[in-house]
């Protein structure tokens, strides 16, 4: 019976077939493959085999490791500011413009960083943070404060906050076109009962837009998150995780684990934490939506 | 749109003034680093060191030829391996998204949950396995019937960047493209039943052809991540011939640390097709994200 019933959609199977075939390969496998080897010991050129937690009780007593947790949650806690807050100010600035034509020049110029490939944005801030010929030190010397100049990714105290700090002013395209499409979704009688009422300005925008957009808030928050957990290809080029641990995080930890030192295994069962780590996240977001939605 | 609509005459009030007075600052602070890029790209390095403030004079534009011919390997190859793997998502994304959207068959939701499933699975999960995956893929040299197959191996080649590339691309397609083709009429699909189309012909004839909106917004976020991709082709790749421009571009950096010129220059180089990308496809790529975010 269910055979029949297979063979009546087989084109809807066959139209299905490429896209599994892909995904069983280059998705599945692998994901199954990576939470299978944390419980392995797996070095380049050798076999796995199975030791069970001893991975994870080698993480519990690694120092590196301990001091990259410290960095990562500092960094998400800054990468959720930059997030959320300074593209969300510039697109209420933008949404009060008047003049739709001026609104939507600026909107686009400011989208223009988007241009630039992620890499060669870390590499012109790693120049500017530059020692000898870097814009930073050139500027603070024009300006009369040579003696605030410094190796700022070199220096143990000031290369995680220069990390931060890369991207400045931090107005993220992404988050600015999606908080300016959700003020812009706002329907018009709520503005106009809003002025009529004689809310306007501060009072509007903190009752009024903050509470619709926190859809999109949810939405950004999860992906600088997820974005933040795993991005270490910036960081590899930019600092190499240092100086020292400076700006080590436990995805470079990760990374140099598996390709510098081939402990696949011990590097899988990092992934592995890792992997929850976000699902947790996700899941909280997803939870933390529900009750938003009951609530409001 | 502005906050009250349909104003006859624009007034530049106060307000109004310090709004786009702020909006330039903020544009100006933006749009610095890259303008330093351009600006400094020209400048030899004594200029640079002595007159670090001023214009560059002479304009070195030879600078530019030097970036080139260290680049344009790199970049002529990530393009490429962009395009394929573009078209793969594409065809890959619209048959799955269309099948998802306007087949009914047993399983149908199940499956399309299973692909919503990988969203959650993050890339540091897979690096490892996906690496050992790609490695594995080899077949030694075999004679058969005194013809010599190979020796083939995934590893370093173009294709153990597209493959994954497609695989992982499609899932994001899917969710649009099936989203897309949820929201198109069921008579017209009806019509070319009754009149006797099959159904790779339904949906080569009628839903493709009226997709390309979403196909765009398909190609251009596709491309884009392929483009800015870091740290598979650093592990995947380690034949120069075959890099992409993000990596190639770390290495150029790296061989020219006295010469800072020629490496900005190859900054903007890099920046070129995206701009490409970007001007040809600004439209669909935020009608794309703009409409996807109001539902969250």
């Amino acid at each position: 019976m269910i055979l029949a019933a297979l063979w009546r959609h087989r084109a809807s199977y066959l139209f299905l077939l490429p896209t599994f075939l892909f995904l069983a390969v280059f998705n599945y496998l692998p994901a199954l493959s990576g939470l299978y080897h944390a419980f392995t010991e797996w070095e380049t050129g050798g076999t796995a085999h199975w030791i069970g937690l001893d991975n994870f009780r080698q993480m519990a007593g690694d120092e590196f490791l301990r001091l990259s947790i410290v960095n990562q949650v500092i960094l998400l806690i800054a990468n959720l500011i930059k997030t959320l807050v300074v593209p969300l100010i510039v697109a209420e600035m933008l949404f009060h413009l008047r003049s739709k034509r001026l609104q939507y020049a600026l909107r686009t110029t400011l989208l223009i960083p988007m241009v630039v490939p992620g890499m060669v944005g870390v590499l012109l801030w790693g120049f500017i943070y530059d020692p000898n010929i870097g814009l930073l030190n050139n500027a603070l010397t024009a300006l009369g404060l040579k003696g605030l100049t410094r190796a700022w990714l070199g220096d143990w105290h000031t290369a995680l906050p220069a990390v931060i700090g890369v991207g400045f002013p931090w107005i993220s395209g992404l988050a600015l076109l999606i908080y300016l499409a959700g003020l812009i979704a706002i329907p018009q009688d709520v503005l106009d009962s809003c002025a009529v009422d004689g809310a306007s300005g501060w009072k509007r925008i903190w009752n009024v837009d903050l509470p619709l957009l926190r859809g999109q808030m949810r939405l950004l928050a999860a992906l600088t998150i997820i974005g933040t957990l795993q991005d270490f290809g910036s960081l590899l080029v930019l600092t190499g995780g240092g100086p020292g641990l400076a700006t080590h995080v436990p995805a470079l930890h990760m990374y140099y684990e598996a390709f510098r030192f081939g402990h696949y295994g011990y590097a899988s069962a990092i992934g592995f934490v890792l992997f929850l780590t976000i699902l947790a996240f996700t899941v909280a977001n997803m939870r933390f939506a529900r009750s938003a939605v009951e609530l409001g | 749109m502005a906050v009250r609509r349909g104003e006859g005459k624009t007034q530049r009030s106060v307000g109004q003034t310090a709004l786009i007075g702020g909006l330039l600052v903020l544009l100006a602070l933006a749009l610095m680093p890259f303008g330093m890029m351009l600006v400094m790209s020209l400048k030899s390095n004594a200029q640079i060191f002595a007159h670090f403030w001023e214009l560059p004079s002479p304009p070195r534009w030879d600078f530019y030829g030097q970036a080139w011919s260290a680049l344009n390997g790199y970049i002529s190859n990530t393009l490429l391996i962009a395009f394929l793997t573009v078209l793969g998502v594409l065809v890959l994304s619209s048959m799955a998204g269309y099948t998802f959207a306007r087949h009914r068959f047993p399983g149908r939701e199940a499956l399309y949950y299973l692909i919503l499933a990988l969203m959650m699975i993050p890339g540091v999960l897979t690096l490892i396995p996906t690496f050992a995956l790609v490695k594995a893929i080899a077949i030694p040299e075999v004679h058969i019937g005194g013809i010599i197959f190979g020796p083939f191996a995934l590893l370093n080649t173009r294709g153990a960047l597209i493959l994954p590339y497609i695989s992982g691309g499609q899932i994001l397609g899917i969710l649009l493209c099936r989203g897309f083709f949820q929201g198109l009429p069921e008579e017209m699909f009806e019509a070319a039943r009754l009149d006797g189309a099959g159904e790779f012909d339904i949906y080569r004839r009628i839903a493709l052809p009226l997709s390309k909106p979403i196909l765009a917004a398909v190609a251009i976020t596709t491309a884009l991540g392929v483009y800015n991709d870091y740290i598979w082709p650093l592990v995947a790749v380690t034949d120069n011939s075959i890099q992409t421009f993000t990596v190639g571009v770390t290495k150029f950096a790296g061989e020219y640390n006295l010469d800072y010129g020629p490496t900005l220059a190859g900054y903007a180089l890099g920046s070129l097709p995206l701009l490409l990308l970007f001007a040809l496809g600004m439209r669909p790529f935020i009608q794309g994200i703009t409409a996807g975010s109001i539902k969250a």
